[in-house]
């Protein structure tokens, strides 16, 4: 979860912009128009945001495996008339290395058209098409934004109805529940675990009731045909290039990216943050400095006294960047993906555990990610040196989302209905 | 920020002073805090220009400072330096702070916003202009596209102002006031191609996402004005005022109240636009082309718009303040010298009416005819009611120089 994306969000109206106030035309008061233009020093752009990534083997269909992507932090299901809506104008991707180069193999394009009146109407439904490599593969429609029982009935069905199968592929997009959980505003206050650093709960989840939009994609195993069975995935979204002489050419640049969760927040530093988002995970050796010696580490020593080892950290690099040895390993090349290993068998759901692989569980982060794993507290372990062998039980009080995940794709649970949302009550 | 961090920092900044030598430890002790102090300059900047409030701008230079002071290589804290002397109206001094957090951090995309938008300001239109350019290849952003649209406006380029404009609208999905913001300048647009109709329709979902977005309801007292329903313009541009202190709302209500014949009132709502003025300028703002301006298209005060004008103009070499010079120019009776800054401030080609109508008056008080009329009709084609409705072109006898 981009995390920094999702307070600024939470800010909104507070931390934006400039008044537009020139004033135009015959008046004879006609200002200097050009002062009143400013625009917002810090431009969200919460519909390219890539929020989180998951990658599993799907539990109901253990030959596929699904990918869901995020992105559009912290829908407020009740916002409107501000309803969230895909970009028309954004390419969304979905990039799978097969080949442990760090470059895309299977590329999934998604564009999205206009709804078909002015969103604050509520009219949210969006057609979509999909590019399997550049080629046009199949077409769908979103379902709309759950607004409301009398403005959206029987929501799951709308869900199933736009799911697209096709060519041995489900494929959906639209809103969903934030399947991400975690004690963020703590986190924020100098890593303040309310209860300590225990993980016994009472943590409060920043993200109950938030909604994101998915795209939402089952792939029969038969097709990935990965070396070592294991697939690099991140996901990323590119706006286009303007310039101001119209005429020369326009490209795209990618502004947003994400492959392991917290990487975008802990590793990268906010000047290079527009970088960052712009490159390829073929380049992010660059960025592997900061992981080896984390900031974060010293941190935690300085406020906790945990004793996490704060140089030489290589097994953050192999969590983050290669994979890990006999785990998911994709060779030397360091970047930043989510790797899957889709011979590990499903996890029985009576044997799945939050922390994934340090619980136990190599069904889950960072072997590939469930909806339902517990990445905030795993990683909090994991900077510790529970890999190093100094395993402290870390966690913010927060060990599973606010709604149960779906047992069948696209698995993330319904949004909470803007009628009906119960965002931000304290959990147990 | 929160405050246990500022006092923290005021405490770290107190023992910094007294320890002299130990200043590198307080700062390790306390890292991001610089950070911190200037993130929360910058909010306090954009509450500032949300509320179009320019008291808050004293407090915006401390915590910037303060963070700079802190952190001699804050990058974030000299692109909130830069931004404040912008709303300032300072543009010099905007483009020294973004070269500096240009020079420390050149991968950030802002800063060439910052950057081209200093330079614009002063004149400098192909730097200005590569400065947008970069940043839309940097990181294309509302931001980026907004810059990109009004520079193809500048240049007469109307339809590909709109396509990047729309860009922006797209790039701002899910954040309400750069929507509202988007669509406004959008809507501005159209209205510049007297697409009445889709302007109003734009201006109303602007409000749809900011309920008495100010600078939405002016544009449809704008449009009401048009109309000929001045009291409803009254009406709007009075709730525009009330939601910013904004001195262009004020003047435009005085101006439609004058219109309505309510004069009394006009002049209080003149008088209070006057008000905004100095506080903006109390409070560290450049005004001179602004008053002058006022004054211009009131005709008060010539002879002192016209040195404000020229000092203006000094500091502000941008076509905009060619076009405050050579109105005051011609409003003072110097036609000959107007001429020559009149037209340098249509070298761009912008399509702008008051512009071209101030240079069809300056060709005809040269008693160039033709050319006043070419310029005449260029500004029908532009806007068929306008000059039913034109400025005054009142102007002080010829004198001599």
């Amino acid at each position: 979860m981009k995390k920094a994306a999702l307070a600024a969000a939470a800010l909104g109206a507070i931390t934006i912009t400039a008044l537009a106030a020139a004033v135009v035309g015959s008046g004879p008061s006609a200002g200097t128009a050009s002062s009143h233009r400013e625009a917002p020093l810090i431009a969200e752009d919460p519909s390219a945001d890539n929020t989180d990534l998951y990658a599993f083997r799907s539990p109901d269909k253990p030959n596929t495996v699904t990918i869901v992507s995020n992105w559009i932090p912290g829908e407020d299901p009740a916002a409107g008339p501000n309803y969230y809506t895909f970009s028309p104008s954004a390419k969304y991707k979905i990039n799978i290395d097969r080949t442990g180069d760090a470059r895309p193999d299977i590329v999934y394009e998604f564009r999205f058209g206009r709804t078909a009146g002015p969103a604050f109407l509520g009219n949210t439904v969006q057609n979509w098409s999909m590019w399997r490599n550049k080629k046009l593969f199949a077409r769908g429609k979103t379902p709309p934004n759950n607004i409301g029982p009398r403005s959206t009935p029987n929501y799951p069905s709308l869900v199933s109805k736009s799911i697209v199968n096709k060519g041995g592929l489900s494929v959906f997009a639209g809103q969903r529940d934030d399947a991400f959980f975690g004690d963020i505003g703590a986190i924020f206050d100098l890593l303040a675990f309310r209860k300590g650093t225990g993980a016994n709960g009472g943590g409060k989840d920043f993200f109950a009731g938030y909604a994101v939009h998915a795209i939402a994609v089952q792939i029969p195993i038969a097709e990935l045909k990965a070396k070592n069975s294991t697939i690099g995935v991140w996901a990323s979204t590119e706006r286009q290039n303007v310039t101001v002489n119209g005429k020369l050419k326009r490209g795209w640049t990618q502004v947003s990216r994400l492959g392991n969760p917290l990487v975008n927040e802990v590793v990268v530093p906010t000047a290079a943050k527009d970088q960052w988002n712009r490159s390829a995970p073929v380049n992010d050796k660059q960025y592997a400095g900061p992981v080896l010696t984390p900031i974060l580490a010293k941190l935690m020593n300085d406020l906790y006294k945990v004793n996490a080892p704060e140089t030489n950290r290589d097994d953050l690099v192999a969590v983050f960047g290669t994979g890990v040895k006999g785990l998911n390993y994709t060779g030397d090349t360091v970047a930043d993906m989510l790797r899957l290993n889709y011979s590990i068998p499903v996890t029985p759901s009576e044997k799945v555990n939050r922390l994934g692989v340090i619980g136990g569980d190599n069904g889950g982060f960072p072997n590939g990610r469930r909806l339902g794993d517990d990445v905030v507290d795993a990683a909090e372990r994991v900077m510790a040196g529970f890999l190093k062998g100094n395993k402290v039980e870390l966690g913010d009080g927060v060990n599973a989302g606010d709604v149960p995940n779906l047992p069948t794709f696209p698995y993330e649970a319904n949004p909470a209905s803007g009628f009906a949302n119960g965002k931000g009550e304290p959990r147990p | 920020m929160k405050m246990i961090g500022f006092i923290a920092l005021v405490l770290a900044a107190a023992s910094a002073a007294l320890l002299g030598g130990a200043l590198q430890e307080v700062r390790a002790a306390s890292p991001g805090e610089a950070e911190r102090l200037a993130t929360r300059g910058l909010q306090l900047q954009q509450q500032a220009r949300a509320t179009g409030n320019p008291a808050l701008y004293p407090r915006v230079e401390r915590e910037l400072r303060a963070a700079l002071e802190l952190e001699p290589r804050s990058a974030l804290a000299l692109r909130g330096l830069a931004a404040l002397a912008a709303s300032r109206h300072r543009f010099a001094e905007s483009l020294v702070f973004a070269e500096r957090a240009r020079a420390l951090e050149p991968q950030v995309a802002s800063v060439y916003g910052l950057i081209g938008d200093a330079n614009l300001e002063l004149g400098r239109y192909r730097k200005a202009f590569a400065a947008f350019d970069r940043m839309s290849r940097l990181k294309p952003t509302a931001s980026a596209y907004a810059r990109v649209s009004y520079a193809r406006e500048l240049l007469g380029d109307v339809d590909g102002a709109i396509g990047a404009m729309e860009l922006a609208i797209d790039a701002s999905i899910g954040v309400a006031e750069p929507s509202a913001w988007s669509r406004t300048l959008l809507a501005n647009l159209l209205l510049s191609q007297q697409r009445v109709a889709e302007a109003d329709v734009r201006f109303r979902e602007a409000l749809a996402f900011v309920p008495a977005y100010p600078a939405a309801l002016a544009g449809l007292a704008e449009i009401a004005s048009r109309e000929g329903d001045l009291d409803r313009a009254a009406a709007l541009y009075r709730r525009a005022a009330g939601g910013a202190p904004v001195p262009e709302f004020t003047a435009a209500l005085g101006d439609t109240l004058d219109q309505l014949g309510r004069h009394a009132e006009a002049e209080r709502a003149w008088l209070q636009a006057d008000e905004l003025e100095r506080l903006f300028a109390a409070n560290g703002g450049r005004n001179l082309l602004e008053t002058a301006e006022f004054d211009l298209n009131h005709d008060r005060n010539l002879r002192s718009a016209l040195d404000r004008a020229r000092r203006g103009r000094t500091e502000r070499p941008s076509v905009e303040g060619d076009h405050v010079l050579a109105w005051a120019l011609y409003k003072n009776g110097k036609c000959l010298e107007a001429r020559s800054v009149s037209l340098r401030s249509l070298r761009l080609g912008t399509l702008d009416v008051d512009g071209l109508y101030h240079h069809s008056l300056i060709e005809q008080c040269l008693g160039n005819t033709d050319a006043a009329a070419a310029y005449r009709a260029k500004v029908r084609r532009l806007d068929a009611a306008y000059l039913a409705n034109a400025p005054s072109a009142r102007r002080l006898s010829a004198q001599a120089g």
